[in-house]
């Protein structure tokens, strides 16, 4: 289990998060194929294995877990959460035949403004999955 | 008579709060898609109350053949019954109003009768004795049901988030053409309106910015799945692709041929419209040279101005009923889709998607 980090000298923008999320969100996809692959069964998502969402603030520094760490951590921030159900919804596509390419671009993680006209942007990730957004953080608990 | 009636019923998977949208085929055997027999759909669907007998009186059937009466200490004998007053034909059980009970006869919908009106679940009207209007006594028209939205409102010859969009000549999905590419068109007017309205730019800046969004390819192809998962478009119009044409997750096209019959016309004039393309891409009857009418979903215009253009989603955007906008507004929903094409079976619409619909 890795944990990534990213120091900049500025808050990042919405499209370097979304990049880093998405290589999550892949990273998470194949961890769930081989662990199929060893007939072993991950919780489907942050919220069923009993994980909470703790919002962080703006920062300079982003912290990403994986799907496992994420799970043995039992609290996550939005965007690890997002990966989670993002990289297994992927997994679940190809396994029932959906390209690789196809199921990355039908499963994203994108980042929204939670308060648009407030000071400093916080964004909120979401699972977009084709045309329906969904927030895996919806019935979560919060710390 | 030997009609053999069809029924299909739309499903709502998601977000159609539960309500059942029948589609009507009565389809005609294998009789040919479509012509003739038009008297016929007989709008006779047990409309509410329809089922309930009519004691209007009026002339029972086959006067002349009537057993005698029976009689009075013995009253059915070893003859059988009297018949019901009026009874049109047995139906087992009532049944809810079931919208599209009919099948497009003649070309221009001229030999179909047109669907019943739909009652609104949930409101009063009951069923109701017949009211005789004789000649002479002043017509008063029924209260027109209100369309919300109404027909004026949902057609436009731009295409645009929550509008139909009659297809003509030469219009293709993808590109950047400013006349006939459906997609970039589409782009180009729901990024001016995010723009202009949720971020507050002029015209010009709006212009700018929905320019910058249209041209992106991903973003086109995205459209396309818009419209192509729809389960009504799907539903319509989908077939198996052609080397031209982009499929969608559940595998199928829309391939803008004028191959379907007068659907505008038909909404507009609250009748089923009908599906006649079938999955190879052929049309069941030939006759019929309308090209589609395409529902084109609308996309939340703040989360499209939040995402700086890249987030084109339908989630939160409903009908007063709850169905998802990703099909059209209920009211044309409830005029079902008839089928000359008999591959309107199934599921229709992106599988995953607000908009699927079940076809049973």
């Amino acid at each position: 289990m890795y944990q990534v980090s990213l120091r900049l000298a500025e808050l990042p923008s919405q499209s370097v998060l979304e990049g880093l999320l998405d290589v999550l969100a892949e990273h998470n996809c194949r961890w769930y194929l081989r662990q199929w692959a060893a007939y072993r069964d991950p919780p489907p998502s942050a919220a069923a294995a009993g994980v909470r969402w703790h919002p962080d603030a703006p920062a300079i520094e982003a912290v990403f877990q994986d799907a496992p760490l994420v799970f043995a951590r039992k609290w996550a921030s939005c965007g690890p959460i997002a990966a989670v159900s993002v990289g297994h919804a992927r997994a679940l596509d190809q396994i029932r035949g959906v390209a690789a390419m196809r199921a990355r671009d039908e499963h994203r993680v994108v980042l929204l403004a939670q308060n648009p006209l407030g000071r400093g942007r916080q964004w909120h990730a979401y699972h977009l999955a084709g045309h329906r957004l969904i927030d895996p953080t919806e019935r979560m608990r919060r710390i | 008579m030997s009609r053999r009636t069809k029924r299909w019923g739309l499903l709502g998977l998601m977000g159609l709060g539960g309500g059942l949208l029948a589609v009507g085929a009565l389809a005609s055997g294998s009789s040919s898609g479509g012509n003739g027999s038009s008297g016929g759909g007989s709008g006779d669907g047990p409309g509410k109350g329809g089922s309930e007998p009519d004691d209007g009186g009026g002339s029972s059937t086959g006067g002349d053949d009537l057993p005698p009466p029976p009689e009075p200490d013995n009253p059915f004998g070893d003859l059988p019954p009297p018949p019901p007053p009026i009874e049109d034909e047995p139906d087992p059980e009532p049944e809810p109003w079931q919208p599209g009970k009919h099948i497009g006869g003649a070309k221009g919908g001229g030999g179909t009768t047109p669907t019943p009106k739909p009652t609104q679940p949930g409101t009063t009207d009951g069923p109701k004795p017949p009211i005789d209007t004789p000649e002479d006594d002043p017509v008063i028209p029924e209260p027109e049901e209100e369309l919300d939205p109404p027909w004026s409102e949902l057609l436009d010859p731009d295409p645009r988030g929550g509008s139909f969009y009659p297809v003509v000549e030469n219009d293709r999905f993808g590109g950047t053409n400013a006349t006939y590419s459906i997609a970039y068109r589409y782009l180009l007017s729901e990024a001016f309106l995010a723009a202009s309205e949720v971020g507050g730019l002029d015209d010009e800046d709006a212009s700018v910015w929905a320019l910058a969004i249209a041209k992106q390819d991903k973003l086109r192809l995205r459209v396309i799945d818009l419209i192509q998962c729809s389960g009504w478009n799907d539903a319509m119009y989908g077939a198996y692709p052609v080397t031209v044409s982009h499929a969608s997750k559940h595998g199928r096209s829309i391939l803008l041929r004028p191959v379907h019959g007068p659907n505008a016309e038909r909404i507009e004039n609250r009748w089923a419209p009908f599906r006649n393309i079938t999955m190879a891409g052929n049309p069941a009857d030939p006759s019929y040279r309308d090209y589609e009418l395409l529902w084109l979903p609308p996309v939340d215009r703040e989360v499209l101005w939040e995402s700086a253009g890249q987030v084109l989603t339908t989630t939160g955007m409903e009908w007063d009923d709850g169905s998802s906008m990703e099909n059209p507004p209920p009211w044309v929903m409830w005029q079902g889709i008839d089928d000359l094409s008999g591959a309107l079976t199934g599921d229709f619409g992106c599988p995953g998607s607000d908009g699927e619909l079940e076809v049973e």
